[in-house]
């Protein structure tokens, strides 16, 4: 294996972490949206029940 | 005799709450199927996936397609792929145009690398076009995989790449990339598809690669194993308007593992009118129906073969888009009965429905706009107006009672009388299948005149959800009338980003 594909084999495996790593933002923005549905139910019980 | 009619009444309204129940069913499915998109935090191939650069034959249909076929070609040989593994075959299908001229002179510009195939007689579907690609492709040794993708869109630099690594793991028969409506000029329309593509794909495919089970993959960047080809029969599936889904279907059949890469990112233009995108989802609505139709025998087989088609999860998720129309008929009619004989049971079950649709709204379109940053920011306005700005009111009508009929009037002074609250509370009732009619409208009067302003008014008032499920509508009428299944090809400008 030539030194340069050893380089873009090297780059390919980080890519591919990052790529999986990012999945757990889902965690996170599927967070958010459960925060602004519990604030819409909040208001509902306080002000509208 | 008293009782008898007090059963037959009891009857009756049973009937009619089953008639609202059903408008659940896809709301339900929908909030289930979003509610399981973070598990792919976990539950992903990511795992079995590693740097994997397979000889690809890139096959690219083409039907008067000189605008942009050049283009594509050129972002296709700039892509992080090594050249010697990458070939692309333009399969012309007829053209007009000076299609072939321009994929002849960049054929000669990288010789050995483009490819132009000519079809004599053209017009009969995409599938026999790819097919004619497929088995030049599948008549040589060196394609290890075959790219299938369409003419006008691009893709990103490292998309191909991010795909094929999937294809290291031998039990992954197809891969697909994130299309993205990607128009240098958006307007209303490319906007609301802006979202509904993060909403189908980056949210939907998600969760369907945690399933298990994929209803389709993107026929405008599907990614195939040469293994996969060669097992489904050495073509695509012909003899439907839904040759991606088809083919997607035929290799979790045979046992394949399809997987959604949303890190590929494939930019394509799409309609920019109610009249272009009615006619792109009818055929893809019709092919739909017949897809429904033809595997009649893989629905709720839970457990059979070894794919997970069967699942009750992915066939509700399917049924449920497939009949929302009627799901949300049934459920006007039963809401109306019920308001006829029952108003307060009425007002009690329309609150438990709509509560639940505008949370699941809500938490998908909170979710939807983070997904894709520049999708988030382009169509925020459409995200919220997705369903419609009345469907809107009724969710915060439903979410806040007292809200709309007794508060908001009171700020000027006015109150509902009693025939005034019956009247307003019918109009929601049926709003959401009169939503659909308004949809139709819309489409109807887009060339007139007052229509330039006046139809896109319209989808923002009644929604782009009632729109795809107008469309939905007529694509059974079509089929229940046996029109002709003509392919219609979206007309494209080349407008996509570069």
């Amino acid at each position: 294996m030539s030194e340069q594909s050893r380089h873009d084999r090297t780059e390919a495996w980080a890519d591919l972490r990052r790529i999986a790593r990012r999945e757990y933002l889902l965690l996170v923005q599927a967070g958010i949206a459960v925060v602004v549905l519990v604030a819409i139910v909040w208001v509902r019980q306080a002000f509208f029940a | 005799m008293d009782a008898f009619w007090q059963v037959a009444y009891d009857a009756l309204v049973v009937v009619l709450l089953v008639l609202v129940a059903t408008g659940a069913v896809p709301v339900v499915t929908a909030a289930i199927h979003f509610l399981v998109v973070p598990l792919h935090a976990f539950i992903n191939h990511y795992g079995k996936a590693e740097p994997f650069t397979p000889n690809v034959a890139v096959l690219v249909p083409a039907w008067n397609e000189g605008a942009v076929v050049g283009t594509t070609i050129d972002r296709l040989l700039e892509l992080d792929y090594p050249a010697e593994a990458l070939r692309v075959y333009v399969i012309d299908d007829a053209s007009t145009d000076d299609t072939p001229d321009v994929v002849r002179a960049k054929a000669a510009e990288h010789a050995g690398q483009v490819f132009l195939l000519q079809r004599q007689q053209g017009g009969q579907g995409k599938a026999h076009t790819l097919n004619h690609g497929v088995r030049v492709v599948l008549g040589e040794d060196w394609a290890e995989a075959v790219l299938i993708m369409d003419a006008d869109v691009i893709f990103t630099h490292s998309s191909l790449r991010r795909m094929t690594q999937h294809l290291a793991d031998p039990q992954v028969g197809a891969v697909s990339g994130y299309i993205a409506e990607g128009s240098r000029d958006p307007n209303y329309m490319t906007r609301f598809i802006a979202i509904e593509y993060v909403l189908a794909q980056l949210a939907s495919r998600r969760a369907q690669n945690v399933l298990g089970a994929h209803a389709c993959l993107a026929g405008g960047a599907q990614l195939h194993s040469r293994a996969n080809l060669e097992a489904i029969g050495g073509a695509i599936p012909t003899g439907t308007l839904a040759e991606d889904t088809v083919a997607t279907f035929e290799s979790q059949l045979h046992g394949r593992r399809m997987v959604f890469e949303p890190h590929a990112v494939v930019l394509a233009e799409e309609p920019g009118t109610i009249d272009a995108l009615w006619k792109q989802r009818l055929r893809w609505a019709r092919g739909n129906v017949q897809v429904s139709s033809m595997y009649r025998k893989v629905w709720f087989r839970w457990g059979r073969g070894v794919h997970h088609l069967g699942n009750i999860a992915f066939g509700a998720s399917w049924f449920s888009i497939f009949l929302l129309p009627f799901a949300m008929i049934l459920s006007s009619i039963g809401l109306v009965g019920l308001l006829l004989l029952e108003s307060d049971l009425a007002q009690l079950v329309f609150r438990a429905l709509w509560i639940t649709a505008a949370l699941t709204y809500i938490f998908s379109m909170v979710l939807g706009v983070q997904l894709d940053g520049r999708v988030g920011r382009l169509s925020w306005r459409e995200a919220f107006l997705f369903p419609g700005a009345i469907s809107f009111v009724v969710m915060v009508a439903a979410l806040f009672p007292g809200l709309i009929e007794v508060q908001l009037p009171a700020l000027f002074g006015m109150k509902l009388l009693p025939e005034g609250y019956f009247w307003l509370t019918l109009g929601i009732y049926v709003w959401i299948s009169a939503a659909m009619a308004g949809a139709a409208l819309a489409r109807m009067i887009e060339n007139t005149k007052a229509g330039r302003f006046l139809s896109p008014l319209l989808i923002y008032l009644v929604g782009y959800g009632p729109l795809l499920c107008a469309i939905t509508v007529d694509s059974y009428l079509k089929e229940w009338r046996k029109a002709d299944t003509v392919w219609i090809k979206t007309e494209k400008t080349g407008r996509v980003l570069g």
